[in-house]
């Protein structure tokens, strides 16, 4: 954040905060009608009524679009719960808490920068929105390494959910998901946890050489005193720099959460699951499936016994499989996951778009009390991208 | 101030027409949500709940969407006309999931018996 100011100081470090300067400007010219009111308006507080409308008519669109999709989580949970119950446990849900945690202090700083920006505050406003930007950089971090854990463990969406044991072919081979994991990973544990890792060095390597586009920026803004191309500069440095502390998040608690053996990732969790209780999660599983049916195989509790010591066969996992240890089309939960979360994170791309753009006006100085529409309306539909995660990490991580 | 006679004008006190949100509030507001965070996945994580879980963690959701359309989202100043628009969307929204889940559950019991007859079909190959 320092960088902000310490950056931006340069262009005009005497100016007054306030904008009044702005009306004083308009005043003079327009007689009542000053310039940040558009010729339209009467008064700035007209325009910023028309305003507030519509973008609450905008977060409406918003609402009923993404309950097409709350419906048709509605629909599967509800018609095949046993997806849901056993798919959950592929997601970290202290992850989930954590972004969740994140995202709610970006909605701070943002209602925290409109209070600002009403106030007139403009280097609490540079200072605020920078923060939020940081924080929504680190929310897709997070997501990057959960999307990047996932895809390494083949737990993709319908159609694309490859069965583990391809783990050492062509990730896209197209194999048919006959069953999804079988417990017997043991030795694919360290090759995964490494191909995660990989893959994340990859992308960490690709985001330090995006970052030498807004870092040019900044530098061409601030030689050329072109301020609006060097605080778009600034803005791009620290969303990327925020999506690498996300990603370095992930991984590192993904790392604390391993020696416990309770949450640490897919496959992992299962295999953990299945070494600390055996038993227990065996039963629960078959009993269900009894009481749906009076067909529980005698021997399932061997084979599930093989599967832990990783002496099954394909046979006996199908088997396996088929007494609804595993529910069928689980992928289904991936679906679903990937598609409301997708969406979300499409929102927050679009979110930190909008608030590079109201950086760049808060350093400009153009919001004060009479004009700080764009701040409020952006704060607004950042507030409900939040809502729309305290909603999906309930439905999706905490499950049971 | 050259132009005060904006604020006095409007009659909104000293920033004209905008509702300015204390940072204490908006600080305690925050907590609270945090708090709530962790009570539901601690919830989630050590409480067997069955099948009131996801009533109690959509409750919980709940009062977190509600603190921050009142205080983030300033809904606690909002015109009556913008609360009733997101309101009827909300309405919309529950009757869209409230449908929804009243068909599923007129033909809970067929499906079981579809699900029944599925198994055993199974079972006589």
């Amino acid at each position: 954040m320092t960088t902000v100011t310490d950056h931006s100081h340069h262009g005009d470090a005497g100016k007054p905060s306030v904008g009044h300067e702005h009306d004083a400007h308009g005043g003079h010219g327009h007689g009542d009608h000053p310039d940040f009111v558009a010729h339209h308006f009467d008064t700035p507080e007209q325009q910023f009524d028309a305003g507030k409308l519509g973008i609450w008519l905008f977060l409406v669109t918003e609402i009923l679009f993404f309950s097409g999709l709350f419906v048709a989580y509605t629909i599967y949970r509800t018609v095949h719960p046993e997806i849901f119950e056993y798919a959950h446990q592929f997601l970290n849900k202290y992850l989930g808490a954590i972004n969740t945690g994140v995202l709610l202090f970006s909605s701070l700083t943002m209602a925290w920068g409109v209070r600002c920006a009403q106030l007139g505050k403009r280097w609490g406003l540079v200072n605020c929105l920078g923060l939020t930007l940081f924080c929504a950089a680190v929310f897709l971090g997070v997501k990057t390494f959960e999307y990047a854990e996932k895809y390494e463990k083949r737990l993709l969406w319908s159609g694309s959910f490859v069965s583990a044991p391809d783990l050492g072919k062509e990730a896209w081979g197209g194999k048919p998901a006959a069953h999804v994991l079988h417990v017997n990973m043991e030795s694919d544990h360290a090759t995964l946890n490494k191909r995660v890792e990989d893959d994340l060095g990859y992308i960490m390597k690709l985001w330090f050489w995006v970052l030498m586009l807004p870092l040019a920026m900044m530098l061409v803004g601030h030689w050329m005193n072109y301020r609006s191309l060097r605080s778009t500069g600034i803005g791009g440095l620290i969303a990327i720099i925020g999506i690498m502390a996300g990603i370095q998040t992930g991984l590192i608690i993904h790392h604390q959460l391993e020696p416990h053996g309770s949450e640490h990732g897919e496959v992992a969790h299962v295999e953990g699951d299945a070494h600390a209780d055996p038993a227990k999660s065996g039963e629960s599983d078959s009993e269900l499936a009894t009481d749906k049916a009076d067909h529980e195989p005698k021997d399932a509790k061997t084979v599930e016994k093989e599967l832990v010591a990783g002496n099954a066969t394909e046979t006996e996992i199908h088997q396996f499989d088929r007494a609804e240890q595993i529910p069928r089309n689980w992928s289904v939960f991936f679906s679903i996951y990937y598609f409301m979360t997708g969406l979300h994170a499409f929102h927050i791309i679009g979110g930190m778009i909008a608030i590079t753009w109201l950086l760049v006006r808060a350093v400009n100085n153009e919001f004060h009390s009479l004009y700080f529409g764009p701040v409020d309306y952006v704060g607004l539909y950042w507030h409900l991208v939040d809502l729309i995660w305290i909603y999906l990490f309930p439905l999706l991580y905490l499950i049971h | 101030m050259a132009h005060s006679h904006h604020d006095e004008g409007h009659g909104h006190g000293h920033h004209g027409f905008a509702h300015v949100m204390p940072v204490p509030l908006l600080l305690t507001v925050f907590f609270v949500l945090l708090g709530l965070t962790w009570v539901t996945t601690w919830v989630s994580a050590n409480v067997p709940l069955g099948s009131y879980e996801l009533i109690v963690s959509m409750g919980i959701a709940s009062v977190k969407a509600g603190l921050v359309m009142a205080f983030f989202m300033h809904m606690i100043h909002e015109k009556p006309f913008n609360i009733a628009i997101v309101f009827f969307s909300l309405v919309f929204v529950a009757l869209f999931v409230g449908f929804t889940l009243h068909d599923k559950f007129e033909y809970k019991d067929q499906e079981t018996e579809a699900v029944y007859d599925q198994i055993r079909l199974e079972q006589a190959k």
